[in-house]
């Protein structure tokens, strides 16, 4: 079976270090990417089956990403992450189309339910 | 210029003078009557009617240029106090002046000047020495009139009312001496030896004409105080030509029960003449001051009125008390009633009362300058707050008296009162929204870490629980777990650089001076706790190096700490000290000493440490605080307990070497 890819894009290096190796271990192929901008001009964008992407990055932000990709009419299920633990921001994201938000530090299981229901999206 | 009065003096405002009538209305009346006397002389003249000039056989009559004068005195004198025209005025004082001059060359070189038959003969000449000349009195006053008419409309200042007033009273006086002659029965009275004597019509025509220039001259006056400044002179020259009138008459009419009697009448007379004056100078000076008094006065209850401040005395040894009518309406205490130290107390907030008395005793003790405020409770319950200043100065007896003010405050302290509880609203908010800003700062950039942590670690337990365990994979991520967990702590440390290490500014501070500001600023919350403040700055002290907002920090902690630890005190007199002196050595000290609580000998080792707090709404960061700042600065902060109640808080800084 094809593992389904899951791109992580956030500025923060130690993220982009275990996150991956976290999902590698839990069954998904994953790709790191330290900007949107990478992540847009990569190829896995077309592939990507779900996207962990920080809120808050320099030049274009996650919620900027979101957006880009409904213009380009890639339904890509996004799982938000943040370390800015504001609860306000949830409901905004939800009605944007975003699968889960997930304040950072998270736990094994919370990343675990929250990619189950962005993959159920689809 | 009634209508614009005493501009000069800044306070017209307050009093205003309105032009009085009737001294123009008399100058007019003489006018009038002159010019009918004149008249009736001259029909008589024409008509041969010697009772019109003459009244009786045996007297002189009065001549026609005398008459004449009389017209156009009476003319002028009209034309004046009607304001018009003034050739009418100059020509009329003209021919006067030129009649009675000419009149008088004629008696002083005993010439004929051909001018007194000008109007027609002279055919009734009784007692004339010359036929038709004018009687020699007359003449000079004629030609003194004449001199003041002629400069009447020319000059209308109060300059010129003197020179008005003296020709007046000279006029006057020549008419009330021969009147009076005429009335003790002597037609000789005046009679110059050979020369021609006096009528009585002339010399009621005389008194008139010098009514109506007196009159003239206090129109021209409007003396602003009841009587015009020249009337003591008026008053001499009067009772000085009236007793020459007498004496002339006496000795005229060889009235000799007495033989020294004129004599004595004279002298009497002469003495008279100046006291009287001086006596009206008195009186009129004495006018003058209360009026100046009155306004003054008015000026004071006025100015009073509107800073709503009052003014007392105060003989605190007889226990005496004067207010000003401003105090009692401060107060809301009636004038009239008695005012005892009960019903002065009475109006004084009972919270203030302690600090009140405090104060009594204080000036009692002390002979000092004062100052303070308190609060007044009304019958109503709304509260005042007045503001006493007071300096201390010996009455003429030696006694203490204070001479102070009062002033009703109540509007500013209001307003200060709503301005304060906005601005510590305003700092509350500020700190909270700095505290909310700076916690989730901190939230932020540790979250990062520690979602690194968490992550890594849940790999780990993965990479350990599959079949085969993937060690090398574990191994991997458990240190990453531990590079993380040492980011975090980097984190912290750089806030803590951030938010708390901010490097003082280094300056020479002189103590005294910061703590002088201090002081100034919290002078008004400390009076609101009914602190009493003293200070003991030590004069010469060496300045010490260092932040001054950060020792202004610390000298306004300890201020608080004070006031706070005698807040439940009401046995005694909240009594603080602020003290500045030279420590041993090189060094500076500043102590704060209060009444208040005190502190347990146990209780000292924690005062400093951070949280630690006695009040409700304490952080407990002050001391704390405060000793890092002092330390900072090379300095220590300890506290020590006063042998009597409170405790003291001292810190010594090294000072700069000088």
């Amino acid at each position: 079976m094809e593992r389904s890819l899951v791109s992580v894009v956030d500025d923060d290096e130690s993220v982009r270090e275990s996150l991956p190796d976290l999902l590698a271990q839990l069954g998904f192929a994953v790709k790191a990417f330290s900007s949107a901008e990478e992540f847009l001009a990569s190829d896995s964008v077309g592939q990507t089956r779900c996207l962990i992407v920080d809120v808050v990055m320099p030049g274009m932000t996650g919620i900027e990403l979101q957006r880009e990709l409904i213009l380009r009419r890639r339904r890509i299920p996004i799982v938000f992450i943040t370390a800015h633990r504001d609860e306000t921001i949830r409901p905004h994201l939800l009605d944007a189309g975003a699968a889960e938000i997930l304040f950072k530090p998270f736990s094994e299981m919370a990343l675990r339910e929250a990619l189950n229901a962005a993959l159920e999206l689809r | 210029m009634g209508g614009c009065p005493a501009t000069d003096e800044g306070v017209g405002v307050i009093e205003t003078v309105d032009v009085t009538p009737w001294p123009r209305r008399l100058a007019g009346t003489s006018g009038v009557v002159l010019l009918v006397l004149g008249l009736t002389v001259l029909v008589g003249w024409f008509f041969h009617v010697a009772a019109l000039f003459q009244l009786e056989p045996q007297w002189p009559p009065v001549t026609r240029n005398a008459a004449a004068c009389f017209v156009l005195s009476g003319l002028a004198l009209l034309i004046v106090t009607l304001k018009k025209p003034n050739w009418l005025v100059f020509a009329c004082g003209g021919i006067v002046g030129a009649l009675s001059l000419l009149t008088i060359v004629e008696y002083v070189f005993g010439v004929n000047a051909g001018i007194d038959e000008l109007l027609g003969p002279a055919y009734v000449t009784v007692t004339l020495s010359t036929r038709g000349r004018m009687y020699p009195p007359a003449a000079t006053c004629f030609a003194i009139a004449a001199i003041a008419l002629l400069l009447a409309p020319k000059i209308s200042s109060k300059r010129y009312t003197l020179a008005l007033a003296l020709s007046g009273s000279i006029v006057a006086a020549v008419g009330i001496a021969t009147s009076m002659s005429f009335a003790l029965g002597s037609s000789d009275a005046f009679g110059w030896g050979t020369a021609t004597r006096a009528t009585p019509l002339t010399a009621v025509g005389l008194l008139v004409f010098g009514i109506g220039i007196l009159a003239l001259a206090w129109h021209v006056e409007q003396p602003r105080t009841w009587i015009p400044r020249w009337l003591p002179i008026s008053v001499t020259i009067a009772v000085a030509t009236s007793t020459v009138g007498l004496w002339q008459a006496l000795v005229a009419d060889g009235f000799a029960p007495f033989g020294r009697l004129p004599a004595v009448v004279l002298g009497g007379g002469c003495l008279m003449a100046p006291i009287l004056g001086w006596t009206v100078y008195l009186a009129q000076r004495a006018h003058t001051q209360a009026v100046t008094l009155r306004r003054n006065e008015a000026f004071l209850e006025k100015v009073q009125q509107v800073s709503s401040t009052g003014g007392f005395y105060w003989w605190p040894a007889a226990g005496k008390v004067f207010w000003s009518e401003q105090v009692y309406r401060i107060f809301e205490l009636d004038p009239a009633a008695p005012l005892t130290p009960e019903l002065r107390q009475s109006r004084i907030h009972p919270d203030d009362l302690p600090a009140h008395r405090e104060a009594v005793q204080q000036a009692l003790r002390d002979a000092r300058d004062f100052e303070y405020e308190i609060r007044l409770l009304m019958p109503d319950k709304s509260v005042k707050y007045v503001h006493a200043l007071s300096q201390a100065t010996r009455d003429p007896d030696g006694n203490l008296l204070y001479v102070g003010a009062v002033q009703d405050v109540t509007q500013r302290r209001l307003s200060e009162l709503a301005l304060g509880r906005v601005r510590s609203e305003l700092a509350h908010i500020a700190r909270v929204t700095t505290l909310g800003a700076f916690t989730a700062s901190i939230a932020h950039e540790v979250n990062q870490p520690l979602s690194g942590i968490i992550t890594n670690a849940s790999t780990c337990l993965l990479m350990l629980g599959a079949d085969p365990p993937n060690i090398e994979g574990a191994r991997d991520t458990a240190r990453r777990t531990i590079r993380d967990g040492h980011r975090a702590s980097e984190i912290i440390t750089k806030l803590r650089a951030l938010y708390s290490r901010k490097d003082p500014t280094l300056e020479a501070v002189d103590l005294n001076e910061a703590a002088r500001e201090v002081i100034a600023l919290s002078l008004s919350d400390l009076q609101r706790n009914r602190v009493v403040l003293r200070t003991e700055l030590a004069i010469g002290l060496p300045p010490v190096r260092g932040d001054r907002v950060q020792l202004q920090q610390v000298v306004l902690n300890l201020l608080r700490n004070a006031s706070d630890a005698m807040s439940a005190v009401d046995d005694r007199p909240r009594d603080l000290l602020v003290r500045t002196e030279r420590d041993d050595g090189d060094g500076v000290r500043l102590s704060v000493r209060d009444a208040g609580v005190g502190f347990a000998p146990e209780a000292e080792a924690r005062f400093f440490g951070a949280f630690y707090t006695t009040k409700p709404d304490g952080m407990g960061l002050g001391l704390s605080v405060s000793r890092s700042i002092v330390e900072r600065h090379r300095g220590r902060l300890w506290a020590t307990r006063n042998d009597g109640p409170g405790a003291t808080f001292s810190f010594s800084l090294p000072h700069i070497p000088s």
